[in-house]
């Protein structure tokens, strides 16, 4: 069994094949060998913690992504597709998902990124700008003279 | 803790949503369009979509929209160094205004320098569009390309050549490089030095003229050829080749011709060692066939797979002589699926063949011999399939033993039943409607072989009460059945009814009761009842039952 701590001081304790689907985490396991001292998660709290161990311990049994996978990213078609179990997982309230996002991103856990990004991504998909301002709350900080700067540079994709 | 919002996500990971976003539109035209909607949300976003080369790598041209030069440029600028796709698409019409030699020609003058960079090429035009775009890019290296896909346009495509050259090389010698997948359309390729690396070939023939010649030529040019897949919607006919010469493709571990009426010509042509699969399907059966795939079988020791199909009327009467002394056997030692829709053509072949790994068997139209031929050298066999097999019994057959067998389909076959011992079989399928054939045959197999049916299905014109009775009586351990076409009556549905309970206990049921494993039945007659149906139903309410008129 791994103890792990987050950064609101709560303790965990998961099974090795859970934990170590976190690629930080299985390293860290790997350096210090067998050992009872708790690991700390400075960058995660509780509350995510628990939805990332949750989705960890749905997936121990799957293969890890090996560097040939990783690697070949770029070049080859990803999928958008979101499994069922994992787009039950992610129907969280937006700032969980990004919560879930920043804490997959920092223990390495690419598949759960991956749900995470994608999830958003559908979001987005068939949104105007305003909409997707409006979605995520973000301020539209274009004048309106860079914003015609920018439709007028892009016009020959837009006419079409 | 300020709650995290989108603002807060880091740049790549932003720009992994963004490749993701990307992604969803892939495949169904130019992504440019999207990525400056998100461009205009904020300038962090702007920023980070203007600084990342990869979402901006698929490059998408469609030349009708009369910008494809300015987005080539604006594409190239910031995909930077990044490995490149890159699709060109010619419509049917578009305003040139300088002739439409001018063009493919500006377009390759674009990309030319980028070919080191390409990963994957498409173009969509007429031939003659395609290969001045190719021609211009001659001598260039694409180390990085893995993929082309090139389709002409149909309606416009009398006339124009059935072949075009692939100008493409690899600098660092045949072996560098990934492996190149290519697709094409109407057309057919002959490919420079880079050919040596395609490993996989799908040709759609559709409208096009293509010849056994053009296709010697195109297959020369990819020796290495792992997967080779010609198709034709509209019934190509390629001809003789006029060479003598082979084409030897000794990687070949595919192959499917579909829709090509005289493939024995192309077979003819090609010298194969490593085939793995062979399928062939909607051709017409020639007396050639059977030489050019006596050659394959011969050769092809490592031969796993064989599906051949022929299409139209099936000749049953004029059988070819035998190719080969009749004593020698073409064992084919490691087939395991083996299918064919056959023909008298290639009769004297099949009566040849042995197939000792087999393990799933198919046979449609072939005289009583052959397929008690094929069935006696495949002893493996766990799945058995036997369509419109014809002719008497050769009076010197003898019964087949097939310990493995677990299916037996017959329709119109059922004159082979006697020669077939099958202790293993689980699942029995048996259909006979152009003559009653004797049912001693059925019972005669249920018998010798005692085999433990799980499933049987009897779908034979004639077949009575007593003699359906008489078979069920036997299968003590049937699961699933389904009568069918039968001159079943309610007598059936009685004896299958669960009896009354008998002075000596509830015990003594199951010694009497018909099918006690029974879970799902399905009766099929004119000659039942609802009441007896009902009854039956009341009876055995454990049992899926189903009764159609």
């Amino acid at each position: 069994m791994v103890n792990l701590v987050t950064s609101d001081n709560e303790s965990f304790t998961v099974e090795k094949a859970v934990a170590s689907r976190s690629v930080l985490i299985k390293n860290m396991l790997e350096d210090v060998g067998e050992s009872d001292q708790p690991i700390p998660l400075p960058n995660v709290t509780a509350s995510v913690l628990k939805k990332v161990l949750e989705y960890c311990d749905h997936h121990k049994n799957e293969p890890m992504p090996t560097s040939e996978d990783l690697a070949a990213e770029d070049t080859r078609k990803r999928t958008t597709d979101i499994g069922e179990w994992d787009q039950k997982f992610i129907q969280v309230d937006q700032e969980m998902l990004f919560e879930i996002i920043l804490a997959a991103n920092y223990l390495d856990i690419k598949p759960l990124l991956d749900v995470g990004c994608k999830t958003v991504a559908n979001m987005i998909k068939g949104k105007t700008p305003e909409e997707i301002r409006k979605l995520f709350n973000i301020v539209n900080d274009f004048t309106p003279e860079e914003e015609a700067q920018i439709k007028k540079e892009n016009e020959w994709a837009e006419d079409r | 803790m300020a709650a995290v919002t989108i603002e807060r996500i880091p740049i790549e990971i932003l720009v992994r949503i963004f490749k993701f976003y990307k992604d969803q539109y892939q495949g169904y035209g130019d992504t440019t369009q999207y990525l400056f909607r998100l461009s205009l949300v904020c300038r962090f976003w702007r920023e980070a979509i203007r600084k990342c080369p990869t979402l901006w790598s698929d490059i998408w041209l469609d030349v009708s929209t009369g910008k494809v030069e300015q987005q080539a440029a604006y594409q190239l600028e910031r995909a930077g160094g990044a490995l490149l796709s890159l699709a060109i698409l010619f419509p049917y019409e578009y305003d040139e205004g300088e002739g439409t030699e001018i063009l493919p020609m500006r377009m390759a003058d674009i990309f030319r320098d980028t070919m080191d960079r390409w990963k994957s090429f498409r173009m969509h035009a007429h031939p003659y569009e395609t290969q001045l775009f190719l021609n211009s890019c001659a001598g260039g290296c694409t180390p990085n390309l893995s993929k082309i896909t090139i389709r002409s346009r149909v309606a416009d495509h009398e006339g124009a050549q059935p072949v075009i050259l692939i100008p493409f090389s690899r600098a660092a010698g045949i072996e560098s490089g990934p492996p190149v997948t290519t697709r094409f359309r109407s057309v057919l390729p002959i490919y420079s030095s880079l050919g040596a690396n395609v490993t996989k070939l799908e040709v759609d023939a559709m409208g096009a003229d293509l010849s056994a010649d053009n296709f010697a030529a195109a297959l020369s040019s990819c020796p290495n050829l792992v997967q080779l897949d010609v198709t034709s919607e509209s019934d190509l006919i390629v001809g003789h080749t006029s060479t003598l010469d082979t084409v030897p493709l000794l990687h070949l571990t595919d192959l499917r011709l579909s829709y090509i009426r005289d493939p024995e010509h192309l077979l003819g042509v090609l010298r194969l060692e490593a085939l793995q699969s062979l399928r062939i399907d909607a051709f017409d059966w020639s007396p050639a066939m059977q030489s050019a795939l006596r050659s394959i079988f011969r050769t092809c020791g490592s031969l796993k797979t064989v599906a051949i199909t022929g299409a139209g009327l099936r000749n049953h009467d004029e059988e070819p002589s035998s190719l080969l002394p009749p004593e020698w056997t073409i064992v084919l030692p490691s087939v395991t699926r083996f299918s064919l829709h056959a023909d008298a053509v290639i009769y004297p072949l099949l009566r040849q063949l042995s197939l000792p790994q087999a393990q799933t068997f198919f046979l449609e139209d072939a005289p009583c011999d052959v397929a008690l031929s094929l069935l006696a050298s495949a002893t493996q066999l766990a799945s058995a399939k036997l369509l419109d097999i014809f002719d008497a019994v050769p009076q010197n057959a003898h019964i087949i033993s097939l310990p493995n067998l677990s299916s037996l389909k017959m329709a119109e076959s059922l004159e082979l039943l006697p020669y077939i011992d099958a202790p293993n079989l689980s699942e029995l399928s048996l259909t006979s409607h152009r003559s009653a054939p004797p049912l001693t045959a059925v019972r005669g197999l249920l018998e010798r072989s005692a085999p433990p049916l799980r499933k049987l299905q009897l779908d034979i014109k004639g077949l009575t009460d007593g003699e359906i009775i008489g078979c069920l009586q036997r299968l003590p351990l049937l699961e699933h059945l389904l009568i069918l076409n039968c001159v079943m009556s309610d007598a059936t549905m009685r004896a299958l009814e669960k009896p009354p309970p008998s002075e000596h206990g509830a015990d003594s049921d199951s010694e009497v009761l018909l099918l006690p494993r029974l879970k799902s039945a399905t009766l099929w007659s004119h000659y039942t009842t609802i009441q007896g149906f009902e009854a039956l139903v009341t009876s055995r309410e454990t049992v899926n039952w189903r009764r159609y008129l």
